[in-house]
């Protein structure tokens, strides 16, 4: 679907705790094109600040509407402050996002904490498709920054893990029974992930597991070379060959 | 030449940029998408292509730079390291095929650490027909530094030479590259330092709404100089282009603003065009510099 410009309203926008804002807003024209994984920029034209369209990862999606549930860093806080009936700029969608993997039924969904919002668009594709889902929720430090379960489908497994050796202990349990891995989090997660993966499995085929990278964007065009981060082979820019990657070639 | 759809006139938008040059850079727009906003000369889709005039290419060198690059926000603006340049054999292998394609023109944006590797990126795009002019932005060398690398430069290449100059001082350099540069860009971004929010300084050039009225500044101040004037930095509001021209810019060139507003090129050749029709002009070269005191 080709990526377009809209001009959209807020249709809510609540800080639900400190540091985590829910922002819906109605748009039809990008909404119904957007895939788990993709993301959009949004910007209110006439504020100066900020300046560069903020990157947002939709975590439910609906025909008209896009509902972000997000982590408010210092990019994000100006969103708190939008009224209902605010119109904003969004362009979307970006990115390439998650693929899932026709044949697979088992599928492993592991988050670093709340850098694992936007798997959850994939989590309810996969629901409505009835595929097993085991979620692995992973934090490094404290069960503080969890995704908590209430917002996985009920027929969701869920599991979660407090530290490396926790998570290389779940990783092991789970990796046998996945057909596909997709993950969100840190570089230390991927790093875990593939060597878990290698000790576990015989095989570790391309396409087996699919992971969502970070990086700080300027235009999320593929125009400005900003977000260029270095592959095992060569480099990619994470807003336009990414930010779903396959985790061999990022690790 | 287009049509204006009200009064049927046809009007003339091209503009020459490189007049003294055996070939010359004959753009039918003078709306640029400067390096940095769009890509290895592929304007982003969003972009409304036929406003545009040229497009400039991001950093190419003839050896790959390894730096990553890095961005910080700050208020009205923000703060980029580009990181090293791409490897302009590379580029040619990925994109040449483009730019045969491309529409509008490609101008590309050589960046070397010696004059001996510009000249040697120069030269690797010397047979590329695609890229119809080179730029290269002078930094803070001095004037005179600048001058004569600008020169080897163009002894490397024969295609026409666009040089960003620093907005400070700018008459000095204008001076310096009379007879060596076709057109000056004006300017090379403000450099600036801004604390990244992924820990860490982040040095490199700033943009945003802050740097446009050192350009027209700087336009004022250069409102003697022979070469073609290209306006770079800070353009926000379509009438930002306008007033750009009427201060002496022969044409626009469009930032990484451009991602905040997609429409921006389109809506800037408009409000050129409807300047040209209150002032009753049909040829957007009367408009350049008509307000330059
Ligand atoms: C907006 C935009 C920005 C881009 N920015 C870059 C970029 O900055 N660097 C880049 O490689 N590709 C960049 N690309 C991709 C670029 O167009 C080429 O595809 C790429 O340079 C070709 O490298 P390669 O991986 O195919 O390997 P090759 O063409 O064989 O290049 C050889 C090696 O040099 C490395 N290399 C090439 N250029 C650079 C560089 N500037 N800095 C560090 N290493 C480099 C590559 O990673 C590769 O490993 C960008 C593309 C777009 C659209
Ligand atoms: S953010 Fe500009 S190229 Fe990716």
């Amino acid at each position: 679907m080709p990526t377009r410009v809209a001009h959209v309203q807020v249709a809510e926008c609540r800080v639900l705790e400190p540091g985590l804002l829910w922002l819906r807003l109605r748009a039809p024209d990008v909404a119904a094109s957007l895939r788990p994984g993709q993301f959009i920029a949004v910007v209110a034209r006439e504020r100066l600040d900020p300046y560069l369209p903020t990157p947002l990862f939709p975590t439910h999606l609906s025909q008209d509407d896009i509902g972000c549930l997000a982590q408010m860093g210092e990019r994000e806080r100006w969103l708190a402050t939008l009224a209902e009936g605010r119109a904003v700029q969004i362009t979307g969608p970006l990115g390439n996002g998650f693929a899932l993997n026709g044949k697979g039924r088992n599928l492993l969904v592991v988050s670093e904490g709340l850098d694992g919002l936007p798997l959850l668009p994939l989590v309810q594709e996969a629901a409505g498709r009835r595929l097993e889902i085991s979620a692995l929720t992973w934090s490094p430090f404290s069960r503080a920054g969890l995704l908590p379960p209430g917002l996985l489908p009920s027929s969701a497994e869920y599991r979660s893990a407090v530290g490396a050796e926790a998570l290389a202990a779940a990783l092991d349990e789970t990796l046998r029974w996945a057909d596909a891995v997709y993950a969100a989090g840190s570089p230390a997660l991927y790093l875990a992930l593939a060597e878990a993966i290698q000790r576990v499995r015989l095989r570790y085929a391309r396409g087996f597991c699919q992971v969502l990278v970070r990086r700080a964007m300027a235009c999320g065009l593929g125009v400005c070379g900003q977000c260029r981060m270095r592959l095992k082979r060569g480099s990619a820019l994470v807003c336009t060959d990414g930010p779903v990657f396959d985790l061999r070639d990022v690790v | 030449m287009r049509m204006n759809e009200a009064t049927k006139v046809s009007i003339n938008l091209s503009v020459e940029l490189a007049p003294g040059h055996k070939i010359g850079l004959l753009l039918t727009t003078p709306i640029l998408l400067g390096c940095g906003a769009a890509g290895y000369g592929d304007a982003p889709d969003v972009v409304d292509a036929s406003a545009l005039g040229a497009v400039i290419t991001l950093p190419l060198a003839s050896r790959a730079g390894g730096a990553l690059p890095r961005l910080a926000p700050v208020p009205g603006g923000v703060v980029m390291d580009g990181g090293g340049p791409a490897a302009v054999r590379a580029v040619l292998r990925h994109w040449a095929e483009r730019w045969r394609r491309a529409n509008p023109p490609v101008i590309a944006h050589v960046a070397g650490d010696s004059p001996a590797d510009l000249a040697a990126c120069a030269e690797a795009l010397e047979e590329v027909r695609e890229v119809a002019a080179l730029e290269w932005r002078a930094d803070s060398l001095p004037p005179d530094d600048a001058a004569s690398i600008a020169a080897r430069l163009r002894a490397a290449s024969d295609k026409p030479l666009l040089v960003q100059i620093p907005l400070a001082g700018a008459p000095a350099y204008a001076e310096a590259l009379v007879g060596v540069a076709d057109a000056l860009v004006v300017g090379a971004p403000p450099r600036g330092t801004a604390w990244s929010e992924e820990g860490g300084w982040v040095r490199g050039d700033v943009h945003g709404a802050g740097v446009f009225p050192m350009v027209l500044d700087a336009l004022h101040a250069l409102r003697e100089c022979p070469l073609p004037l290209v306006a770079f930095g800070g353009i926000l509001l379509p009438e930002q282009a306008v007033q750009a021209l009427l201060a002496g810019a022969c044409a626009v060139m469009l930032d990484i603003a451009i991602c905040r507003a997609p429409e921006l090129p389109s809506e800037a050749l408009e409000a050129i065009i409807r300047e040209m029709e209150n002032r009753a002009l049909d040829d957007v070269r009367q408009l350049v510099g008509r307000e330059a005191r």
